[in-house]
């Protein structure tokens, strides 16, 4: 429950911060719900990066095709000719990587003062 | 063991952090990796179509009615309002929605401020900028304009227009490449648009070759130079048709010496200042109605510069009570540049003559502070351009001299022009007028009589353009319009000594003495940077790079033919036949020397033999012929190439080396300095064969291989980008041809206005309306461009008028 509930709250909470916060909104966010909500660190960071990962990869994967796709095969070539998959998987991870992070530092944090 | 993980999570998470926010993988100018992979505010936001845009809550205090602008399917705005500068500030607001980044970076170029935004690789570039003046001339205009309200008016409703859409702008809105280089925008202001006209006037009429002539001069002597280098190519075909008399009474440059003197000394043996490509250049014409099939006049164009993307143009119709005009307009510049309205269509091409001229100083101290004029001292003005360069804590600080002849470019031992001070009409105070080039601009705009076209260009100086005019009524004209500096026979073409201010400019030629034509007899005006006039006009003027033959071919058709259309217009356009082939080839085949030649060489003459004479994609036989051409001019003139990079030399223009082929076979020009014989025109041509043979025969033999391929042309990106840019188009043209695309540079712009009842237009650009990647009109018009399509120009009456369908419709309120 406690899991679906972080997921959730990471997902729709990183959603709106992200359009008034910079691009590490999703880490704050993160830090701030797992600390709240108090699951393991271990189980935090996976439903943290999960969350954040599934995050940014439907946002660029919704821009990719409302873009018909023109703008990502580009930047995939300015990239040393990465292919549009990579180019979503690489944002994908990053998002992730900071959502795992920071929902990992939220819960230990937590349990370091509770 | 809490406290561990917690301290674990920590580290981790800063240096998760520390790498998104600073490391940049892909390498400078990349911005972090972080906030440019972000799908919130990075590039992703610009990979989602934002062709189409609405202004729901938007109102604009700038404005004094709506304005409505209606998109038609190509992105086309048709701009309407209820005044003029209504109908500016929605141009400027319009043009920066699809082009800001282009605009910001053209300018930025321009003025020598890259280095604020790439860094110190920049700053080179930026301080040849600010020493050639560039950032004080875009100054002086400004200083100029302000002294007109019909100019500022224009500017100010152009600038409020742009920022207005700038301020509209959250960081994760902007252009794409403002994020790659990671800068923001910065606010639009008069200067960027006089820094604009500047960018113009460093394409167009920079070039100079004064310091190669002057070369040139030294080594070769009086007598051989001016065999080699003569001013006139007799067969030319000048814009003002020969014989043309010249009705007015010359004012004399100086009376007491009829030649400039011309100083001699040692070869200065600097290299040269960047200059335009060579291939910028264009065709413009106006047949009359009694040469058409319709009856009516047909005005056609096409600008040759280098092509890019974002493209150079943004295609556009303005409507207002007072102006009403369809066209080509440069982003960055109220107003449309080359169109027509419901009268009259006009159109330009670049004058070229040579107006920036090099005066060597005689300096009086080792500090050089104080030089020597007419037996005076003189001190230089010390000009300091703080040039901002990202990264460093200082700005870098570049102290100029300035005298007055202008600034000393360089002064330091081993760079290019040393102790040159430069005398560029783009950095002439202009005086007070009513209106300059963009209140000109805008003028012809409105004008609906030759009247009014004379009316609006009397004040365009700078950079001097062939303004040609067709007209309902039935009138044809063309100017070769400028403010041209009053020289001697000769002056300028060579560095000159800048101890006598005898050396000077006597004045301007009178704008009522610039060459001009109405209504010629021949029933067609037109140009393509060929030389202006024939030997008869009083006045000198010079340039080392007059176009020698798409004049003539465009000359020869239009004379040639009579009941011409639309159609045959669009077809010379893109007419791949060069006059510079049918005379040299011929030349070529008759001074070769057939025996002993390689199987492959003699595969190479069959095609020549059989070709057509036209620079077509797939054909192989004029990339035989260009390097054969190449190699000849190489081993005719070895004497200027083994010192090529060494000393600039002037290279012998092509008409040239023809001429002595063909009239002096046995000029000791083609006799080779690294060998004992004497050799002749017939062994230099069966030589160069050879030397083609050596470097090229491995593609040639290739089947792939053809013209296309050989000559290259890519479009490229502004800021090089390739996998923004367009590379290796499979087109065909030719430099010498009226088609004149080459590997960088081409027709940016190709236009034809049939002066009906109904006046239309066709026309096409290689590249497209919108100048962001992401879009699919960034580059949708480059394919039909290479196959010589035309788009029919929707012109709309009223802004209600749905006779085509439309993309979508944007109201300004106010």
């Amino acid at each position: 429950m406690k899991s679906i509930l972080l997921f959730i709250g990471i997902l729709l909470i990183g959603y709106a911060a992200h359009h008034f916060m910079p691009w590490w909104a999703v880490y704050g966010v993160a830090l701030l719900l797992s600390a709240v909500v108090g699951l393991r660190p271990g189980r935090s960071f996976f439903i943290g990066f999960l969350a954040a990962f599934l995050l940014w990869a439907g946002m660029a994967y919704w821009l990719h095709q409302s873009g018909e796709g023109i703008l990502t095969e580009k930047i995939g070539v300015m990239l040393g000719g990465l292919s549009v998959p990579a180019v979503v998987s690489i944002t994908a991870m990053l998002g992730g990587l900071m959502g795992g992070f920071g929902a990992w530092t939220g819960s230990s944090g937590r349990r370091l003062v509770m | 063991m809490r406290f561990v993980s917690f301290l674990l999570a920590a580290i981790l998470s800063a240096a998760l952090l520390f790498v998104l926010a600073w490391s940049q993988p892909f390498g400078q100018p990349l911005p972090p990796v972080g906030k440019f992979f972000s799908p919130f505010g990075g590039f992703w936001k610009n990979a989602a179509q934002r062709d189409v845009f609405t202004l729901d809550a938007s109102s604009f205090d700038q404005l004094k009615a709506p304005v409505t602008v209606v998109f038609d399917e190509r992105l086309v705005p048709h701009v309407f309002a209820e005044n003029e500068t209504d109908a500016v500030f929605a141009q400027g607001y319009v043009t920066a929605r699809y082009r800001l980044w282009q605009m910001d970076f053209a300018t930025r170029a321009a003025a020598g401020r890259l280095a604020e935004v790439v860094g110190e690789k920049a700053l080179e570039r930026d301080r040849g900028q600010r020493r050639k003046g560039m950032l004080m001339a875009a100054r002086n205009s400004v200083a100029a304009w302000e002294k007109s309200p019909q100019e500022m008016a224009l500017v100010e409703a152009y600038t409020n227009g742009v920022n207005a859409y700038i301020q509209s702008l959250t960081p994760a809105d902007y252009p794409l490449e403002f994020k790659l280089l990671n800068y923001a925008p910065e606010p639009w202001t008069p200067l960027r648009s006089a820094l604009m006209m500047k960018n113009m006037a460093e394409t167009l009429c920079f070039r100079s070759d004064d310091l190669a002539a002057y070369n040139s001069l030294q080594m070769w002597g009086r007598e051989m130079f001016d065999s080699l280098h003569p001013e006139h190519n007799p067969k030319q075909s000048p814009i003002i048709p020969a014989g043309t008399p010249w009705n007015f009474k010359p004012i004399e440059a100086r009376p007491d010496s009829l030649s400039a003197p011309i100083m001699m000394g040692e070869l200065l043996p600097y290299e040269l200042l960047p200059q335009a490509s060579p291939g910028i250049g264009s065709n413009n014409w106006a047949v009359a109605g009694k040469k058409t099939a319709s009856g009516h006049p047909i005005l056609s164009n096409d600008p040759h510069l280098t092509l890019s993307l974002p493209s150079i143009w943004f295609e556009m119709q303005m409507h207002a009570p007072e102006y009403q005009a369809y066209g080509v307009t440069i982003p960055g510049l109220p107003g449309i540049v080359i169109g027509f309205n419901d009268q009259q269509a006009w159109g330009v091409t670049n004058v070229g003559h040579d107006v920036l001229d090099w005066y060597r100083i005689a300096w009086m101290d080792d500090e050089k502070t104080r030089y020597l004029l007419d037996d005076q001292q003189q001190e230089v003005q010390i000009v300091e351009e703080v040039i901002e360069v990202k990264g460093w804590d200082q700005p870098h600080i570049e102290k100029v001299k300035h005298t007055v002849w202008g600034p000393i470019v360089y002064e330091d031992e081993d760079s290019p022009y040393r102790d040159l001070a430069m005398h560029w009409m783009a950095h002439e105070v202009q005086e007070e007028m009513d209106f300059y080039e963009l209140g000109a601009f805008y003028r012809l705009g409105q004008a609906k009589t030759h009247q009014q076209y004379v009316e609006a260009l009397r004040n365009f100086e700078n950079p001097a353009q062939n303004f040609v005019m067709a007209n309902r009524a039935g009138d044809i004209a063309i100017r070769v319009n400028g403010k041209f500096p009053l020289k001697n026979r000769g002056q300028g073409r060579f560095v000159q000594d800048g101890s006598s201010s005898a050396n000077d400019w006597a004045g301007f030629i009178p704008m009522d003495h610039i060459p001009q034509i109405l209504n010629p007899e021949r029933g067609f005006v037109s140009s393509a940077n060929q030389t202006s006039t024939d030997q008869n006009y009083p006045y000198y003027y010079n340039s080392e790079g007059f176009d020698d033959y798409r004049g003539r071919i465009i000359n020869r058709t239009l004379e040639e033919k009579s009941g011409m259309t639309v159609q045959d217009m669009m077809a010379l356009q893109n007419d791949n036949r060069s006059i510079l082939a049918e005379e040299a080839l011929p030349l070529l085949l008759k001074l070769l020397d057939r025996n002993g030649l390689s199987p492959e060489e003699r595969t190479w003459v069959a095609w020549l033999e059989k070709w057509d004479l036209r620079f077509e994609a797939d054909a192989k036989a004029p990339m035989v012929f260009s390097e054969w051409l190449r190699q000849t001019h190489r081993r005719a003139f070895d004497e200027i190439y083994v010192l090529e990079d060494s000393i600039p030399l002037l290279k012998p223009e092509n008409w040239r080396l023809l001429e002595l082929m063909e009239q002096a076979p046995d000029h000791t020009i083609f006799d080779q300095k690294d060998t004992p014989a004497k050799e002749n025109a017939s062994q230099i041509v069966t030589a160069a064969l050879h030397d083609v043979a050596e470097e090229w025969a491995a593609q040639f033999s290739d089947d792939d291989y053809n013209w296309a391929t050989h000559k290259s042309t890519d479009i490229m990106h502004l800021a090089r980008i390739p996998a923004f840019s367009t590379m290796d188009l499979n087109v065909g043209g030719y430099g010498d041809a009226p088609n004149a695309i080459k590997g960088t540079t081409g027709p940016s712009w190709r236009v034809v206005v049939e002066l009906g009842p109904e006046v239309k237009a066709w026309g096409i650009y290689p590249g497209g309306q919108s100048g962001h990647p992401g879009s699919r009109f960034y580059d949708n018009r480059i394919l039909p461009w290479i196959k010589g399509e035309y788009d029919e120009l929707y012109v709309m009456k009223r802004s209600d008028e749905r006779s085509k369908p439309e993309l979508f419709v944007v109201k300004f309120t106010k």
